[in-house]
């Protein structure tokens, strides 16, 4: 478990999907490694892809989970995908080849998190306009029919890198307050840290009962 | 047998009724009541003993807040009932249909000694380990979590093997909850709550561990062996395969590599969960070190599964599956969810499930090669294993280089100094032909016209006989001298005369020399006072060889020029020569002109009273002071001078004594032969023949085949011949071959 301040309310679990090469690493390198300069004085250690950030006062911490991009592991990586919050889906829009597998990006995620899952649209790689092979309107309406939020970012330089991982976040505690993010609802991805009462129980019995049905 | 055959006449139906006497029929299970009965009486058994329980919890704790906390208390306990009720409802009939299919299972069941109380060492760690932390929690708080702890491990121990592992993993877990709620509850801080929840989590699953983790109930084994058999199968399988970018000829990355296999094959020796969990949290942190320092830059989780991958396949870790499921279902289920440790065993599940659905596609090979792979009909060229040994093989081919390198160093500087010593030798050798020859060419002259009676003596019977004649000696040297004596005085008188001016004295052959020292024995003892000591000389068995030869020979002269000769040939420095001449002057002084002569040679030569002239007379360059030197330090000179000399002269013994002077060589070689010291005491104030001797030393002569009187005084001379330096020089006589 993490070690170290308890002092934030929530906790969200992100996923960065993608194809290989799309920056997926870059990106979550570009937003945590900011965690070391202020937003963060008292975190201790260096925590595995986390950051604190503070939404409408709360603070929460991110926590961002990396994965595999390559088709071969398509088929084993879906427990990624179990009780994200939020998914960050990134295509290079240097390569159109990359914008094409969103929508098998979007079918998997779909299927694999729960619905009030937040899906963040990424284009990364912005920096380099010049080489662009996806227009940015061409992605925007992809977004707009899927419901996605959307932003062009890139990691190199940072542009609307914290952007896009703030925005999913507020979305995310949106949802919380709508109540429509069942915080006690299995895949959720939001745990809610400081001791309330109730949510706990059910959360932890279908988090089982969803790992015994793994095929790992 | 019988019992079977006929079981109703051997137990009365009213053994099968309830205890109680309710018409109902008992339960061995229940033991012996029948099930109403048996719940009364358990629920009656079990309320005062909650009660005592209850009470004495309220005394232990003395806290402020008593009332309040047995309220609490006994909420918890109300709640806690239930819930074992109605376990114990459902553990009831999974016994009854367990039980009849297993009867060990009732046994268990019935008198369960607690096994969890057994505490092992480990568990007693565990406890120290959290000893601190645990201090600071409230004893109400402590009391409930071994009330929780002890709760769970009763029915999981009761009911391993009735239950499904989904059914325990579920218990387990809400156990999780039901502490955490209760810590909750209590209002403790996070931190703290935590590290219970740890602990808990720990204890309890390292007792229940063997009830757990693998249990019979499960398939789990059968997935082990599977996994294990698939990715020996795999074993072909290499980094290319799965595009992962693994230096594999950096060491730094290989130790890595072995780092992380060690951490995951350190994941089965754990117990708890988090301590699993742990294990393979290093062994990733590890594979994204050596990525790091492969790709070099930070690794992202693209290459980070494949490199993964690439690691179970290698580690093929014992009892993979087991683990996983273990974690899965025992693991508190919030450390699976979020954190680090979540992140990568999700990953190791990715990992391994990719393992088990591995195709010919999700390794771009082609259908046909994947299945010779797989059947192991073809091996890939470049496999891990193949690259390791490879590797292996290289680094002990350079370790073995680099040792051949230095022995082949060694072994030149060897041949060099060999080379060296025998271009050395060569010249040396050479030297001496040319001085022998211009000795002999000079010689020759002289002795040639003499020496034609030395023929006869040249027959070696002579010198073998000569031995023996010792003690006649004395008393022969009047007949034998007759013919042959005089000749060689003669011929040591014509010498003397000559030999002073030349300073090399070269002799026709060694045959002759022996012959002549053969003859000149019986002339020594012929001639008066000088001689008669010549003779003894030479029949003293001490004589060093060349020396007994020189003795033998009548001529003092002759005797130097002797062992001059020898000197020369044996390539030893004028040292050498002055320390024979010395010698074989005072030998032969003693038998023409004993060792007055020596001494004034001596003087005469190198300035110095003290140093041995001889060496001056002699042809070599490097005489006097290494000679002197030599002599000195010759362990012969030692050995040899002091015992005989000490009591024949107090001069020789002196100059024996001391080291390095030249009175003392030339005495030395003397010495070696006690008889001729011992007569040259006499002889010594006689300084007219010192003169003679000088010329003496300065001739050289050859004396190989003439057979040594006193073993050690040859093997002294030997010696010294092969240490140029530290030979005196006195007695250098070898061989001329």
């Amino acid at each position: 478990m993490s070690v170290g301040p308890y002092n934030y309310s929530y906790i969200f679990k992100y996923i960065i999907i993608g194809d290989m090469g799309v920056g997926k690493s870059c990106l979550l390198h570009q937003f945590t490694e900011k965690k070391f300069m202020s937003d963060c004085p008292h975190t201790i250690g260096v925590e595995f892809g986390t950051r604190i950030i503070e939404v409408s006062g709360q603070k929460i911490k991110l926590q961002i989970w990396d994965t595999a991009g390559q088709e071969r592991f398509r088929a084993v990586t879906r427990s990624y995908y179990r009780g994200a919050a939020g998914a960050l889906m990134v295509y290079d829009i240097t390569r159109r080849s990359t914008y094409n597998h969103l929508s098998s990006w979007l079918t998997d995620t779909r299927n694999l998190t729960n619905p009030s899952t937040v899906i963040f649209l990424i284009g990364n790689k912005c920096d380099l306009n010049a080489a662009r092979d996806v227009t940015y309107e061409e992605a925007k309406q992809f977004a707009d029919e899927n419901g996605l939020m959307f932003v062009e970012a890139s990691a190199k330089s940072g542009e609307n890198v914290e952007e896009a991982f703030l925005e999913t976040a507020k979305k995310i505690y949106q949802s919380i307050q709508d109540g429509r993010l069942d915080l006690n609802a299995a895949e959720s991805g939001v745990q809610h840290k400081p001791s309330q009462p109730g949510g706990r129980n059910t959360l932890v019995n279908d988090q089982t009962a969803s790992k015994d049905s793994c095929s790992c | 047998m019988f019992t079977k055959k006929n079981p109703a006449l051997r137990i009365d139906e009213a053994d099968l009724k309830c205890k109680n006497g309710c018409d109902f029929f008992g339960n061995p299970e229940w033991d012996g009541y029948c099930s109403h009965c048996y719940y009364k009486e358990r629920d009656q058994k079990k309320s005062p003993s909650r009660g005592e329980s209850a009470s004495r919890g309220s005394q232990d704790k003395d806290s402020p807040l008593p009332i309040t906390m047995a309220k609490r208390f006994s909420k918890f306990e109300e709640k806690k009932q239930q819930q074992r009720q109605q376990q114990e409802k459902r553990n009831k009939f999974s016994k009854l249909a367990s039980s009849l299919r297993k009867s060990t299972s009732i046994r268990d069941s019935g008198r369960l000694p607690e096994p969890w109380l057994e505490q092992s060492p480990e568990v007693e760690r565990i406890k120290q380990e959290y000893a601190s932390q645990l201090s600071s929690i409230s004893p109400e708080v402590s009391q409930y979590m071994n009330k929780y702890i002890q709760a769970l491990c009763r029915t999981v121990c009761s009911d391993a093997n009735n239950m499904s592992i989904d059914e325990l993993s579920e218990k387990v877990q809400k156990f999780y909850q039901n502490l955490s709620k209760c810590m909750d509850a209590q209002n403790i801080n996070q931190e703290l709550k935590e590290q219970v929840l740890d602990y808990c989590e720990k204890f309890t699953m390292t007792i229940l561990y063997r009830n757990l983790f693998c249990p019979a109930t499960t398939t789990d084994e059968e997935k082990d062996l599977a996994i294990q058999k698939r990715i020996r199968q795999l074993s072909w399988v290499n980094a290319k395969h799965l595009d992962c970018r693994i230096n594999e000829t950096n060491k730094e990355v290989r130790d890595l590599v072995y780092t992380s296999f060690t951490d995951l094959l350190g994941m089965d020796s754990e117990k708890a969960p988090q301590d699993k969990l742990q294990a393979v949290v290093k062994c990733c942190r590890n594979i994204f070190l050596l990525l790091q320092s492969s790709v070099g830059g930070p690794a992202s989780a693209d290459e980070f599964l494949p490199a993964l991958i690439f690691i179970v396949l290698k580690a093929n870790p014992a009892r993979l599956k087991s683990n996983i499921h273990f974690i899965t279902r025992f693991c508190n289920a919030s450390r699976l969810m979020t954190g680090e440790g979540g992140y990568y065993f999700t990953n190791l599940c990715c990992a391994v499930s990719f393992i088990e659905n591995m195709t010919a596609q999700s390794l771009s090979l082609p259908e046909d090669e994947f299945e010779q792979y797989m059947s192991g009909e073809v091996v890939p060229t470049s496999t891990w294993d193949s690259s390791v040994m490879m590797y292996e093989g290289i680094s002990l081919m350079y370790e073995h280089l680099v040792a051949l390198d230095d022995m082949h160093k060694r072994a030149d500087s060897v041949l060099e100094n060999t080379d060296v010593l025998m271009n050395k030798m060569k010249d040396l050798s050479h030297q001496i032909k040319i001085r022998v020859d211009d000795i002999l060419a000079k010689t020759q002259i002289n002795l040639s016209t003499e020496k034609v009676p030395t023929d006869i003596d040249t027959e070696n019977p002579l010198l073998e006989l000569l031995p023996p004649p010792i003690a006649p000696m004395v008393v022969a040297p009047v007949t034998q001298n007759t013919p042959e004596s005089g000749k060689l005085n003669s011929l040591s008188e014509k010498k003397s005369l000559i030999l002073p001016g030349i300073t090399k004295y070269a002799f026709p052959s060694d045959s002759e020399l022996d012959a002549l020292g053969a003859d000149r024995t019986p002339g020594d003892g012929a001639l008066p006072l000088p001689m008669s000591d010549s003779q003894e000389f030479l029949l003293t068995p001490s004589s060093t060889y060349g020396f007994s030869a020189l003795d033998e020979l009548a001529t003092p002269d002759e005797l130097c020029a002797a062992q001059a000769s020898l000197n020369f040939v044996q390539g030893l420095s004028a040292v050498n020569y002055d320390i024979d001449i010395s010698d074989t002057s005072a030998d032969s002084s003693a038998g023409v002109s004993p060792h007055p002569s020596i001494l004034s040679v001596s003087e005469n030569k190198d300035g110095s009273p003290e140093t041995a002239s001889v060496p001056a007379t002699d042809p070599h360059p490097d005489p006097d002071p290494a000679s002197l030197l030599d002599t000195s330090e010759s362990p012969t000179s030692k050995l040899l001078l002091p015992s005989p000399m000490k009591p024949v002269a107090p001069e020789p013994c002196s100059g024996l004594d001391k080291e390095s002077f030249p009175e003392e060589q030339s005495s030395t070689p003397v010495h070696s032969q006690g008889k001729l010291i011992s007569q040259k005491p006499p002889e010594v104030p006689t300084n007219a023949t010192s003169s003679n001797y000088e010329s003496f030393t300065a001739q050289g002569w050859k004396i190989q085949s003439i057979p040594c009187d006193t073993g050690t005084s040859d093997l002294n001379n030997t010696n010294r011949t092969k240490k140029p330096k530290d030979d005196p020089g006195k007695l250098m006589y070898c061989d001329l071959d």
